[in-house]
């Protein structure tokens, strides 16, 4: 090549120049593979003279030893039966050792007589192309990588939809750190978070303007401090910000650490862009809800009883169970109330659906039964009214419920069931299902128009269970099965005490079972003790002698002969006294409690109170009351509950009547 | 699947004659043998078949614990032969195969009357006086080369030196090519042929066995040729003035010459 770059032709004979300076490399080769001819371009490229390779070398001479074999096994057999190949690459092996990749092309050429009498063929440079296919592979496989996290979003984004809780939708946004983009460790930090605040990104105009922020080593710490805590990221990787954003306000950030130092193009910038405003987003649609979530909860507690009505005649005990994993709040209830000196109602009622609208729906029935019942408590005139009145309350439309009267005198309980599962009622009988007294759910169309009811007489001591279907509901299990399955549950814990009753009973007909609905029961237990309860938990100096006129009165009910009577009452009274002005030094609020009980013949007094009990040196008086307490009482025992939990004491006292046994 | 599907056996030729097998070698497929093997169909019964992984075989029976070694090969050889009942076979081996066929008539010398070994080669590297052609960096280099799918083994023996699925009319003009084998066996096959050393079981041949030289081969050089002939007892050593390593395709008269002037 000269000065300008232009080659100096040895031949004047245009296709001589053509062939020997043409950009690629031409051969001939003869039927045995020699080299017949080879052009300027390739002998160049070879390292060799077209002399050297002229009647000495074959093409696959020219091969690097891989390329050697792969022409002896693929293609020159392929050459062979094809009579042509194209574009197969191979790598030259120049005389110095260095490399060409290049890619070849060959076709036989026929003799006169028509067989094969050598061949052709063209050898192109692919140095260049190579880099080009490396680049575009390496193309290629961003783009794979961009589609692949570009899938994961949209997973992420469906997985969000999907969750309405706030800590459901931590889990994605964190997780999806280290599926989409392979963080070692992804926080979610938002605005709300207890300790967190705008301190995480202190005045970082990126984080609050909804930009990326991508930083690595000292850098990180210096900017943002706390995020690299809470990373416990070292200095060595790259830190990466990615604000949550909505309507243009920050309200998190989720950050993420790449142990090994990494750099973001600007597609995965873009994805982490939009990361950023989906899990914003899906934070404050799962705040907006649990917000709500909340008010249905308060609105449900604050409409369920909080007082139940106390009557030594019966004792009741309830239990509320929300569903596993509720994320709204049902319209189950119970309710009980007494109406006069000698009847009380009790209810257990279903609102259908959840949340809100449930919960007020179920407040509204719940006033409405009150009110009707007081004018009128037969069970099928309150229903026929509640038909009516559930007209104006859609959503407490379709309720069931089942609700009964006790007449406390003579013990008959008046019942209806509207839609509702049947009480079980357990007596010396047994339990059995009262299954009478049914008809259609709340406003309900259909059916006899006067609402049906039941009677059924309490027998001394018997239980009346009344519960929402979450507790007999179970996809495998036909109802009926399940109803039957409570009431011999009911029959075998016959023997328990009332507040022990309920929830091993609960948890024995749940067990097994996921739970998808509240489970509300009310259990009314009828003349089972009479018992005797007398508090007082003001200041003292209140009047003793109203509990021993109360306690008197009460035991006098009770058919408690006299010597008895006033015995049990002296005791008491001491008792109290005690509690009141030694358990409380310096005049502090008293809580004291007086309980009594008779019951096959043995009067039962318990005296409780939240002070510290102190029998000798603290004062004779006490000693001495406790001197007198045991000569009125058969068994005493004293039980000053000892540490810092149990403070207060309760003192039990027993003593069995001497002529009569009490009612 | 039978043995016959598996290899895709083809059995042509006269039904009551002197059994013929061709065993292709590694590369290609039975195809190879299409301007010898007719030759002695008015003759022989002539039988062709693919390795597994090879041309019309199946792959799903391919596994690369029982392909692990050259064996393996020599098992299907065998099992060939029993399914098809054939004793007192003529046994053609190009390349590999010819190692595959002094394997199988070492394990069951009873079913073969005679072996042609076109392009032996017991060892392909070069080994402390032993030349075999390849040095071990060469292999390895090979090797690794493949693995790396950079030469365009197989898949890419195509132009496309990195894979072309914008451009899938490539890969089937190709597939269709006798020589089309899936990479990943391509790559096992390579290996185990290219690391394989029979120079032992050489010895053990107590057959009439034929030795085809060509010229110029690179792969099977001549003093490897001589060599196996050396330590075959009593076989032949013909050198074909056919150059490369196929003379199957580059000179097929000569070579159907001189295997019928053997058998």
């Amino acid at each position: 090549m000269d000065a300008a770059g232009t080659e100096t032709w040895a031949s004047d004979d245009p296709f001589e120049v053509l062939f020997d300076n043409a950009p690629c490399g031409f051969l001939s080769t003869d039927v045995d593979g020699t080299i017949t001819r080879v052009n300027a371009t390739l002998a160049a490229w070879t390292g060799r003279s077209s002399e050297e390779l002229v009647g000495h070398c074959r093409f696959v001479d020219l091969l690097s030893p891989g390329g050697r074999i792969y022409h002896e096994t693929h293609y020159a057999p392929l050459l062979r039966m094809q009579g042509a190949v194209s574009e197969i690459a191979f790598e030259l092996l120049a005389a110095d050792g260095t490399r060409r990749p290049v890619l070849v092309s060959a076709r036989t050429r026929a003799g006169p007589d028509g067989t094969p009498a050598g061949t052709i063929t063209s050898v192109f440079d692919m140095t260049d192309r190579q880099r080009y296919e490396q680049e575009l592979l390496r193309a290629r496989r961003r783009a794979e990588q961009f589609a692949g996290r570009l899938g994961l979003l949209e997973q992420v984004v469906a997985d969000l939809a999907a969750v309405p809780a706030l800590e459901q939708v931590r889990a994605v946004v964190t997780g999806a750190g280290a599926t989409a983009f392979g963080a070692d460790v992804s926080v979610l930090q938002l605005r709300d978070d207890e300790g967190a605040g705008a301190s995480l990104w202190p005045r970082d105009p990126d984080v609050r303007g909804g930009e990326v922020v991508v930083v690595s080593g000292p850098g990180a710490t210096a900017r943002f401090p706390r995020l690299v805590d809470l990373l416990d990221a070292g200095e060595a990787g790259t830190v990466v910000v990615v604000p949550l954003s909505v309507r243009g306000q920050t309200t998190g950030v989720l950050a993420a650490r790449f142990d090994a130092a990494r750099t973001f193009d600007g597609d995965e910038l873009a994805l982490l862009r939009t990361l950023g405003r989906q899990a914003g987003q899906a934070v404050e649609r799962a705040q907006l809800f649990e917000q709500q979530r909340d008010v249905s909860t308060t609105l449900q507690r604050s409409l369920l009883p909080h007082v139940m009505p106390e009557d030594a005649r019966y004792r009741l005990a309830t239990l509320y169970r929300p569903a596993v994993d509720a994320l709204e709040v049902g319209g189950d209830w119970y309710d009980a109330f007494s109406l006069d000196r000698h009847s009380v109602v009790v209810v257990v009622g279903d609102v259908v659906g959840r949340g809100l609208h449930a919960a007020a729906a179920m407040g509204q029935l719940r006033s409405a039964i009150r009110a009707l019942a007081a004018v009128d408590p037969e069970p099928s005139t309150v229903l026929w009214h509640l038909d009516r009145f559930v007209d104006a309350v859609p959503a407490a439309r379709t309720a069931t419920l089942v609700y009964g009267v006790v007449d406390l005198q003579d013990g008959v309980l008046r019942y209806a069931c509207a839609g509702h599962p049947p009480p079980v009622l357990l007596d010396e009988r047994g339990a059995r299902l009262l299954w009478d007294g049914r008809s259609a759910p709340l406003g309900a169309r259909f059916g006899p128009a006067v609402r049906a009811q039941a009677e059924e007489r309490l027998r001394p001591g018997s239980r009346l269970l009344l519960y929402t279907d979450g507790l007999v509901e179970r996809r495998d299990r036909p109802l009926a099965e399940r109803i039957d399955t409570l009431a011999a549950e009911v029959g075998s814990a016959a023997g328990i005490p009332l507040d022990a009753l309920l929830d091993p009973l609960v948890d024995a007909m749940l067990r097994g079972v996921r739970r998808r609905d509240d489970v509300c029961v009310l259990c009314f237990a009828h003349a089972e003790q009479p018992t005797f309860t007398w508090r007082v938990d003001q200041a003292p100096g209140s009047p003793l002698s109203d509990m021993r006129h109360r306690l008197a009165e009460w035991l006098d009910a009770q058919t408690v002969p006299r010597p008895d009577r006033d015995g049990a009452v002296l005791a008491a009274s001491e008792a109290v006294a005690n509690s009141v002005e030694h358990g409380y030094p310096g005049g502090r609020p008293a809580f004291v409690q007086v309980q009594a009980s008779v019951d096959h013949g043995v009067l039962r007094l318990r005296i409780e109170d939240h002070g510290t009990w102190k029998p000798t040196p603290s004062g004779r008086h006490r000693g001495r009351g406790l001197h007198l307490i045991r000569r009125l009482m058969d068994d005493v025992t004293v039980d000053a509950g000892a540490g810092p939990v149990t403070s207060g004491t309760v003192v039990n006292m027993r003593r069995r009547l001497s002529v009569a046994e009490g009612r | 699947m039978g043995v016959l599907e598996r290899n895709n056996v083809t059995v042509r030729g006269l039904p009551d004659g002197r059994p013929m097998v061709f065993a292709h070698g590694f590369g290609c497929d039975q195809n190879m043998w299409r301007f010898v093997a007719p030759q002695f169909e008015s003759t022989h019964k002539v039988v062709l078949f693919d390795h597994v992984g090879a041309g019309g075989s199946d792959l799903d029976a391919w596994d690369p614990q029982r392909y692990d070694s050259l064996g393996g090969y020599a098992r299907d050889v065998l099992e060939i032969l029993e399914e098809l009942d054939l004793r007192d076979v003529v046994f053609v081996g190009h390349s590999v195969s010819a190692m595959v066929g002094v394997l199988a008539a070492n394990a069951e010398p009873e079913r073969f009357g005679a072996l042609v070994l076109v392009g032996p080669s017991p060892r392909y590297t070069d080994d402390d006086g032993y030349v075999g052609g390849f040095s071990t960096a060469d292999i390895e280099e090979l090797l690794a080369s493949m693995d790396a799918n950079y030469l365009g083994w197989s898949g890419a023996m195509a132009p496309a030196i990195m894979g072309r699925p914008d451009r899938p009319e490539l890969g089937q003009e190709l597939t269709n090519s006798f020589c089309r084998t899936d990479p990943e066996i391509a790559r096992h096959f390579a290996r185990v042929t290219f690391t394989s050393d029979n120079r032992d079981d050489l010895g053990r041949v107590r057959l009439p066995t034929l030795v085809l030289q060509c010229s110029q081969d690179v792969i099977a050089p001549e003093a490897v040729g001589r060599y196996v002939h050396e330590r075959i007892p009593g076989s032949r050593h013909v050198h074909l003035a056919a150059t490369g390593h196929c003379p199957n395709l580059s000179a097929p008269e000569e070579t159907s010459r001189a295997i019928a002037a053997f058998v």
